[in-house]
């Protein structure tokens, strides 16, 4: 297990590192002078002297990207041109409005996802799996934020049983933090349902293939056992790293659906940077989101060897 | 491999893909999804002529009308016939599927070659770069290139383009891994064919099958990305019809004018099926391993 952790380290960090300069990169795609860019909206000739001298931006690429991969390491992305905040404070602020969101529209991906799955394998061919297979479709073809208008237009324009956006913290009120979050939760989850749907349909029936189900059914164990005891477990592996991986993804597609519902979370933090020509929030954003992902598949890497007897041995 | 078996090969491969298209009509998914896409090929390169009306006059009179005679899917804030707009935007997300599509295979093919066929420096490099662009999620790497590159329906494309090549290296890369170890590219080596002849004679037909069933799948995401994008403000600029640009105004109208976000709505997600459909329709046509 040590030697697969810090064999995946190995190639973590120089990805990281890799990440880090295509994020330092992005600056120099912006037009003309990069101090006048990352100032953004800001005129101010003393703010742009600034962070000319902040980035030094006479100095070469390589020095650039050697002070700012130096302040990175030491927790400072800089400082937001429009709210003149620290990013690194933004960033706390908001990581766990987007963690709450994706950890709720897991569940519902769990929730909806695993029983369409188990059921649509077990009555495969039958009118229920072509269900299934309609709805993992749907799943991956509908976009987030058009799902999400449509759930306003029903709950909160037409039956206005829900509110139609905002946040409120759970410190405030768990209920209504809840409620805020059903719909992003079910408009960011359907996706993730459907990923989840198709992998556990085609891993169960893989694991009802098996010699060990076929040996319980010649031994009279009932077939509700075979499922739950024996062809879940095994199936489910595979999906735990998936859904590791896919709680990277729901971070990403995040940025869409607190856009519609006005969630100020990490998604609303980097479409707010790039419409105040905040660059400096956009690439904390990215990197972020970057290094989230990267762990996720470590985290999903260990995951598998640990559930995995044979390759554990 | 001996001469006359070397020239059984084109024939066997003409017959192989005779028998790969005949799968490919006789899969329904293909032939749905490939009905879906030809319908809104015929809408955006005919738009001109099926269009009611010009998708950017505003018509005073008619402002958020409910879909009706004149106007079947009803009109927008500025009185805009949604069906002309609906129809010309099929334009934007086309070219942002193909484009960006065409983009990251010319690119990440190449290079995804390279990396499976020769190994050793070259492997490690490129699948560490396609590594690096893999751990930034789609979406989130388009949007950030978006707004650095500013937003245009071209610059979408390219941002969009730029975060699919990694996806095609990778299956390029697999694919080539497995084709190298074949006893053809044995004997094409021992007959003196260089590394170039090899690579595009030998293993790129060989990477094309899966390379086009990825492509089809990845241009569902793009055409999702595209809309996404001019949802944010990020892809085609206004006036010019586009999806996602038109449910990013239908949002503010939601009560009074339903009809603004259903529509677009519905043409996204039935062009976003129909490449899904043609994608699973051609990976069951043309993977054998499938």
């Amino acid at each position: 297990m040590k030697t697969l952790l810090l064999r995946r380290l190995a190639v973590l960090l120089p990805t990281l590192l890799l990440v880090s300069m295509m994020v330092f990169g992005l600056q120099k795609l912006l037009p003309g002078d990069p101090a006048l860019a990352l100032a953004g909206e800001e005129r101010n000739p003393e703010v742009i002297e600034y962070l000319r001298h902040k980035y030094r931006f006479n100095e070469p690429i390589p020095v650039q990207y050697g002070i700012w991969l130096k302040a990175l390491v030491h927790g400072d992305f800089g400082t937001s041109v429009r709210t003149r905040l620290p990013i690194g404070t933004m960033l706390a602020e908001k990581l766990p409005v987007t963690i709450e969101l994706a950890i709720l529209s897991m569940l519902v991906a769990l929730l909806v996802g695993l029983p369409i799955g188990i059921l649509a394998a077990l009555g495969r061919g039958t009118p229920l799996d072509y269900g299934a297979s309609l709805f993992g479709l749907a799943g991956l073809s509908i976009p987030h934020f058009w799902l999400g208008i449509m759930l306003i237009l029903l709950f909160s324009v037409n039956l206005g049983w829900l509110p139609a956006g905002g946040f409120v913290p759970p410190t405030e009120s768990i209920g209504r933090n809840l409620i805020s979050m059903l719909m992003p939760a079910l408009v960011l989850g359907t996706g993730t349902a459907a990923i989840m749907m198709r992998h556990v349909r085609g891993a169960m029936i893989e694991a009802m293939k098996q010699d060990y189900v076929r040996t319980a059914r010649a031994k009279g164990v009932r077939e509700r056992t075979i499922v739950l005891r024996h062809a879940l477990p095994n199936a489910l592996i595979p999906v735990v790293t998936l859904g590791t991986l896919q709680f990277g993804e729901l971070l990403a597609g995040a940025v869409l659906t607190e856009q519609v519902f006005s969630i100020p979370g990490f998604g609303k933090m980097v479409v707010d940077g790039v419409f105040s020509r905040d660059y400096a929030v956009v690439q904390a954003v990215v990197l972020c989101t970057a290094a989230i992902f990267l762990l996720m598949s470590l985290i999903a890497d260990i995951a598998y060897v640990l559930l995995n007897p044979r390759l554990r041995s | 491999m001996s001469t006359i078996e070397a020239a059984q090969v084109p024939a066997q491969m003409r017959a192989g893909r005779r028998s790969e298209i005949r799968r490919l009509f006789g899969e329904p998914s293909a032939v749905i999804g490939g009905t879906i896409i030809l319908f809104f090929v015929i809408l955006a390169v005919f738009a001109t002529w099926i269009a009611p009306y010009d998708p950017n006059t505003p018509d005073w009179m008619a402002i958020r009308a409910a879909p009706n005679a004149a106007h079947w899917f009803g009109t927008d804030d500025l009185g805009r016939d949604v069906l002309s707009r609906v129809i010309f935007g099929t334009q934007a997300s086309l070219a942002a599927g193909m484009v960006s599509v065409t983009v990251a295979v010319l690119i990440g093919l190449p290079f995804g070659l390279i990396a499976g066929y020769f190994g050793g420096v070259a492997d490690m490099a490129i699948s560490r770069v396609a590594d690096a662009l893999l751990a930034c999620p789609f979406l989130v790497l388009a949007i950030a290139l978006a707004a650095f590159l500013g937003p245009s329906l071209q610059n979408a494309m390219i941002a969009i383009g730029i975060s699919a090549i990694p996806v095609f290296v990778r299956v390029a890369r697999a694919e080539t891994l497995v084709v190298r170890t074949e006893d053809y590219i044995a004997a094409a080596r021992a007959q003196g064919l260089g590394h170039l002849a090899i690579l595009t004679g030998q293993v790129l037909p060989n990477v094309l099958a899966p390379t086009i069933v990825q492509a089809t799948l990845t241009m569902a995401i793009a055409v999702l990305a595209e809309a996404s994008l001019a949802f944010l403000g990020l892809g085609q600029l206004p006036p010019a019809p586009s999806w996602g640009a038109m449910l990013d105004v239908a949002r503010q109208f939601l009560g009074e004018a339903p009809w603004m976000a259903l529509f677009p709505g519905l043409a996204i997600i039935a062009l976003v099926i129909g490449f899904n459909l043609i994608g699973d329709g051609l990976n069951s046509a043309l993977n054998p391993r499938h």
